[in-house]
């Protein structure tokens, strides 16, 4: 299939805030999401990295239809989502659906599993009363929890675990796209694993299409086919799992590699980090141009009059900048 | 001799919902100029270990049940209150996670560093703000004479993190404990602090202890490494031994489990179960309903630490034995 | 799935929160003991029309006011009527005033609030700024002007005072629907295309309940009290018909010759007032969510 099973166009967030004084006050607008593109295939997973006020979080808002667009367009399947009415909408959200990070606050404390569960299907019209029992019973194996723990509430359960629900839930409504925010960060390095194998598998059973952010590059290194860096509300590289962590092309995205610390003494002791300038500047006042160019190690005049185009350098590997690094 | 020996720590939490046995007797050295890193998960114990050797644990519903911190000749957890305020913040520092709740946002940087200054040693105000400003200096933070009047909401993230660094070795301390320093920080930023640790220990020929849940960190800031697990140390041994030839199922499952930035694996090695919480009782090893060694044995008998090589300690009771050696080198890659 | 399957899966009845709060309330020895004579009064008003030894407004001139003796019990008051009938009757005003105006704020109250703190934007700018003015205005012009237009009337007395007292509520449920509606699960109820009505009265309302709750029953004493300083300045209930504050302020005047018309009212209102309270703070702990989690 050529057409992208969601297809994202020049999207932009922009959040207006008001500065100044009571008698002097100016609208100035925080540009969360600055023109972003992104095509997501049919049994793809992208993985979307990137830093904290990056715009990923927005991003995985927007596409949900939870935050309000200012431009841009989001197609899944030949319709775009965000211009559809309440009605039209209500129908196609089944096809789409988000894990949070948060496992304890996902999932209502006050509800047990069942109804948790439940609650889609029915809303839907997806399943009858009597068949709820045997759905579920079905969808809590198949996330490695026992039947017998539907009638609990959230409490009762671990982190771990409370993913595990929160995916339950996510594919209840048989989703095409699932977009996956930070799934694993909130949970103990221990559970990790289970969470993400669990997850592949499920990827690969029901032939799933997912967006999984982060901003963990080991995370994102094991589970992506594809993935785009994310700085300042843009995209500043996107291509190939294997191209981005052999040959990064952008030098944020080389910086954040050779930032990630690896459990090998041996390795850690002996590298040379790129150790970026400065801090992330705010969203708020974006450097001009480029938005990397401060903290850039090869920065050039140019750097600062012109921004950069985000364009292909190699078959599938798209980056935006003047000087991209060489294999 | 080292610079400070802790033995038989134990601190326990009592609340309505049972004892929580947080720290369960741990033993362990810190020579002079070391770095130690303390790896482990939530309810494995490392933070609250070294809040009880500084005795930062809010007394109901915590005690320190029993155990000796013998730091520079005085017993920190039996000294007096007077003996033990001049060491606070003086001869041993601290780091915490969250910069933004560390710092009062009401005053100045300044204040807050100069406040130790003039508490501790006694100097004049001018000298002591001299003093801040090059402490601000050599953490990296441009233009000190201005940050010195700023609030902490002014500051970004890395840079709080930088002033509670210079917050912590304005007074020349012996020992630094940096608790999850880098956790709530980009990973770009971490790297920066990180460096800046590594060269201002080497500088001040500083001791630190670093607390973390990032096996990646400790590996490259550390030269001896604790892990910990359940309240207990599961094994300890300088970084190279641990993570090359790791003597514990625990470590050695660990750094199976996480995934590797180099390249992409089929399946990660998966640790059954989850931690515990910390209320439950458990006989034997903390470790065991998860351990993919277990025997009979281990779900009874408590282990301790014992020296399995040079410097290198493992509480596995086949370890101790003699078995699993081979197997748990091999596993590690 | 073979249908013998399902029917043999015994699901484990997990423990809710409620039943984690019930616990933690029957704890507090204070709490139960409130809810205990409160349960006590509420029995007895409602009982009272059978059970009160005489009537309420049977005057017997010749006896006059009496103390506590073996034909009554808590003693007569000037009219010669018995306190203990009186005392009860007027149990059932002040608890039926406390309990029907507390009602009525707590639904408008609950409605306005978590319309305006989910709705968000100008529509919760403008609905609490409704609120802040009826704040302003005071509230005793306000009553007096209702009595004067539709005469003095107990349903209106509940009315007024709860038209009073949701102002209050209504801010407190908004700051709870304001926290509640950043929560993720308040996300994936909206992602699975639930409307804004069911979101508000399935997730946000009830994990508000525990400052409802709470403030509610800190409302009630309120509530009396407010009713008893209408019926001082004779706004509230009309002789021979009692309350608890109307009682208060009869012994009031006689408090030296004959203080146990003082005495015993007095009593009385504390102690209920007093259970509402410990009640309300026993329940304020019980349902604390951050006390809850494991």
């Amino acid at each position: 299939m050529d057409e992208p099973l969601l297809d994202i166009n020049n999207l932009k967030v922009y959040y207006p805030i008001f500065k100044g004084s009571l008698f002097k006050r100016e609208k100035v607008n925080i540009k969360a999401v600055d023109g972003i593109d992104l095509k997501i295939r049919q049994g793809e997973v992208i993985g979307l990295v990137g830093e904290s006020g990056c715009g990923k979080t927005t991003v995985a808002r927007a596409i949900m239809c939870l935050t309000k667009l200012n431009s841009g367009s989001v197609i899944l399947e030949g319709e775009d989502l965000c211009k559809l009415n309440s009605k039209e909408l209500k129908r196609k959200r089944p096809e789409f659906q988000m894990i949070f990070q948060d496992p304890f606050a996902s999932l209502n404390p006050r509800m047990t599993v069942f109804k948790i569960l439940s609650e889609p299907l029915l809303y839907h019209k997806l399943a009858g009363k009597t068949e709820l029992t045997g759905i579920l019973s079905n969808l809590l194996k198949e996330v490695g929890l026992s039947p017998r723990d539907m009638g609990k509430y959230p409490h009762e359960f671990s982190g771990g675990q409370l993913q595990r629900i929160a995916i339950a839930r996510a594919l209840s409504l048989q989703p095409k796209l699932i977009i996956a925010d930070e799934p694993v960060s909130a949970l103990d390095v221990s559970i990790r694993s289970q969470i993400l194998n669990l997850l592949i598998r499920l990827i690969r059973d029901r032939s799933l299409t997912m967006l999984f952010i982060s901003h963990d590059l080991s995370v994102i290194r094991h589970i992506s086919d594809r993935v785009a860096v994310m700085y300042l509300g843009r995209i500043v590289e996107s291509g190939s799992n294997e191209r981005i962590y052999s040959h990064p092309a952008h030098p944020y995205t080389h910086a954040l590699l050779s930032a990630v610390p690896v459990p090998d003494p041996d390795k850690e002791k002996s590298r040379k980090r790129i150790i970026l300038k400065g801090e992330p500047p705010s969203p708020i006042n974006p450097p001009s141009m480029c938005t990397f160019h401060p903290r850039c190690p090869y920065v050039r005049d140019k750097c600062s009059t012109i921004t950069p185009e985000f364009e292909p350098i190699q078959e599938g590997h798209m980056v935006a900048c003047h000087f991209p690094l060489s294999s | 001799m080292a610079l400070l020996e802790v033995r038989n720590l134990k601190t326990y939490f009592y609340t309505r919902y049972g004892i929580s046995r947080a720290v369960d007797d741990i033993s362990f050295d810190i020579q002079k100029g070391e770095t130690v890193g303390i790896v482990g998960e939530s309810g494995s114990g490392k933070s609250v270990s070294c809040y009880s050797l500084l005795r930062l644990i809010a007394v109901p519903p915590g005690r320190i049940e029993s155990g000796r911190a013998i730091f520079n000749g005085t017993d920190l957890l039996s000294c007096a209150q007077r003996e033990l305020r001049k060491i606070r913040g003086n001869a041993i520092s601290m780091v915490f996670q969250d910069s933004m709740s560390s710092l009062n946002p009401y005053l100045t940087i300044g204040l807050q560093l100069t406040e130790h200054l003039l508490l501790h040693k006694g100097i004049s105000k001018f000298e002591a703000r001299e003093k801040a400003i090059s402490s601000l200096l050599e953490v990296g933070i441009q233009d000190p004479e201005s940050r010195i009047n700023q609030y902490p909401h002014q500051l970004s993230g890395g840079m709080r993190q930088r002033v509670m660094i210079a917050m912590a070795l304005i007074t020349g301390p012996l020992l630094l404990i940096a608790d999850e320093p880098t956790t709530a920080l980009d990973v770009t930023i971490q790297a920066q602090i990180i460096d800046l640790i590594n060269d201002l220990k080497k500088k001040k020929d500083m001791s630190v202890i670093f607390i973390t849940h990032d096996l990646g960190v400790i590996a490259g800031i550390s030269d001896h490494v604790l892990v910990m697990y359940g309240g207990k140390i599961m094994e300890s041994g300088e970084t190279r031994d641990v993570y090359y030839k790791p003597i514990h199922p625990y470590t050695s499952a660990l750094l199976k489990s996480i995934p590797s930035v180099e390249q992409k694996d089929k399946e990660l090695y998966v640790i059954p179960g989850h931690p515990p919480e910390g209320f439950e009782d458990i006989k034997g090893c903390v470790f065991a309903s998860r351990c993919e060694y277990v025997q009979d044995k281990c779900m009874v008998t408590i282990p301790e630490l014992m020296e399995v090589s040079n410097r290198h300690y493992s509480s596995c009771l086949r370890i101790q034995e003699g078995a699993l050696l081979d197997v748990l080198k091999e596993g590690d890659s | 799935m073979k249908l013998s399957d399902i029917n043999a899966i015994e699901i484990e009845k997990g423990t809710s929160l409620w039943s984690n709060s019930w616990y933690r309330l029957k704890q507090n020895r204070l709490a139960m003991i409130g809810l205990f004579i409160l349960l006590i009064m509420v029995i007895i008003s409602l009982f009272t029309p059978r059970i009160a030894p005489y009537s309420y407004e049977v005057q017997d001139l010749n006896l006059g006011a009496t103390p506590p003796s073996a034909e009554h019990w808590l003693g007569t008051d000037i009219f010669g009527r018995d306190m203990l009938t009186r005392i009860m009757y007027g149990g059932r005003v002040s608890l039926a005033v406390g309990f029907l105006a507390t009602a009525v704020s707590l639904i408008i109250g609950v409605t306005w609030g978590s319309v305006s703190g989910f709705s968000g934007g100008r529509v919760d700018s403008v609905m609490m700024r409704i609120v802040d003015i009826l704040y302003a205005l005071p509230f005793i012009i306000f009553v007096i002007l209702l009595m004067v237009v539709f005469g003095r009337n107990l349903f209106l007395l509940f009315m007024a005072i709860g038209a009073v007292e949701w102002l209050t509520m209504a801010r407190i449920i908004r700051g709870q629907v304001l926290s509640i509606r950043e929560k993720e699960y308040i996300d994936s109820a909206i992602m699975t295309g639930i409307p804004k009505s069911r979101i508000i009265s399935r997730h946000i309302l009830p994990n508000a309940i525990g400052p409802i709750i709470v403030y509610t029953t800190l409302t009630i004493p309120n509530v009396i009290l407010l009713e008893s300083f209408l019926s001082f300045l004779g706004l509230g209930i009309q002789p021979p018909m009692c309350s608890w504050g109307l009682l208060i302020n009869y012994g009031v005047e006689t408090m030296e010759e004959y203080p146990w018309l003082l005495i015993f009212p007095g009593v009385v209102l504390s102690i209920t007032l007093f259970s509402l309270n410990f009640l309300g703070d026993g329940l304020r702990d019980a349902l604390d969510p951050k006390s809850t989690r494991r």
